[in-house]
């Protein structure tokens, strides 16, 4: 018992599960690869390859 | 390539350059700051990832359309970026916490927790004697209606029915009651508050 009151606090456990979710990470970084603009002469037209 | 000593500027650029990687640097060096920052605003798992996910949605598509000018300030431009997210998100809900906006604004005059300290305390028996002080003084029929009322929490009906006088004459003697205690209390220059 006085291991877990001395050494995990309540807020560092909170803390610990805030943290974004692996999928929107993935998410996050798919959406990058498939995203580019191509500048064109009618402007800028956005491109995202799925 | 490997990142991790590299400032964000160099991250940008190389990412700006067509290095998907630096994105994933970047990611990973700022997620955790920049998500409690946002669930420190809207305290919603499920609201704080999506607007984690348009924060970094936005930062993509102006990095990738060459409109990033903020030299070595990354951390701070996203944060901006998830600042007016979490602004969008509340007012959408319209449950944004409204305060009256004043530069000597206190929280605690919001958050009190309910209980008296001692020199709270002392003050109202304070003013609870003078106040009992000042009623004794008031005429008979007056003082009789006004303890009634006040103190016993009586209404005009009761009272007219216990003193055997007509509710308006009840009424009367409240009114005329209230007036002679402000009278005193000016004369006096007695302060009743808390």
């Amino acid at each position: 018992m006085a291991k877990l009151y001395s050494q995990t606090s309540r807020w560092e456990c909170v803390h610990k599960q805030l943290i974004p979710k692996d999928d929107t990470i993935a998410f996050l970084l798919d959406y990058s690869r498939s995203l580019s603009y191509l500048d064109c002469s009618v402007g800028t037209v956005e491109i995202n390859l799925n | 390539m490997k990142y991790s000593m590299n400032s964000d500027a160099l991250l940008v650029s190389a990412y700006i350059s067509g290095d998907e990687s630096a994105l994933g640097e970047l990611i990973t060096r700022h997620k955790d700051r920049i998500y409690r920052f946002i669930y420190s605003k809207v305290y919603d798992r499920d609201a704080t990832e999506d607007i984690f996910q348009d924060t970094f949605v936005k930062v993509i598509q102006t990095l990738k359309k060459g409109a990033y000018n903020e030299e070595g300030k990354f951390l701070p431009w996203v944060m901006r970026i998830a600042h007016n997210l979490v602004i969008d998100f509340f007012r959408k809900n319209n449950r944004m916490p409204k305060f009256e906006s004043s530069d000597d604004f206190n929280i605690f005059s919001v958050l009190s927790d309910g209980t008296m300290n001692a020199e709270s305390s002392i003050i109202k028996d304070q003013v609870e004697k003078d106040l009992q002080r000042i009623i004794e003084e008031l005429p008979e029929d007056q003082r009789e209606v006004l303890i009634m009322r006040i103190y016993k929490d009586m209404s005009f009906k009761e009272i007219s029915e216990q003193t055997g006088v007509s509710i308006n004459t009840a009424l009367g003697r409240m009114r005329y009651a209230l007036i002679n205690l402000r009278k005193v209390i000016d004369r006096n220059q007695i302060i009743l508050t808390n």
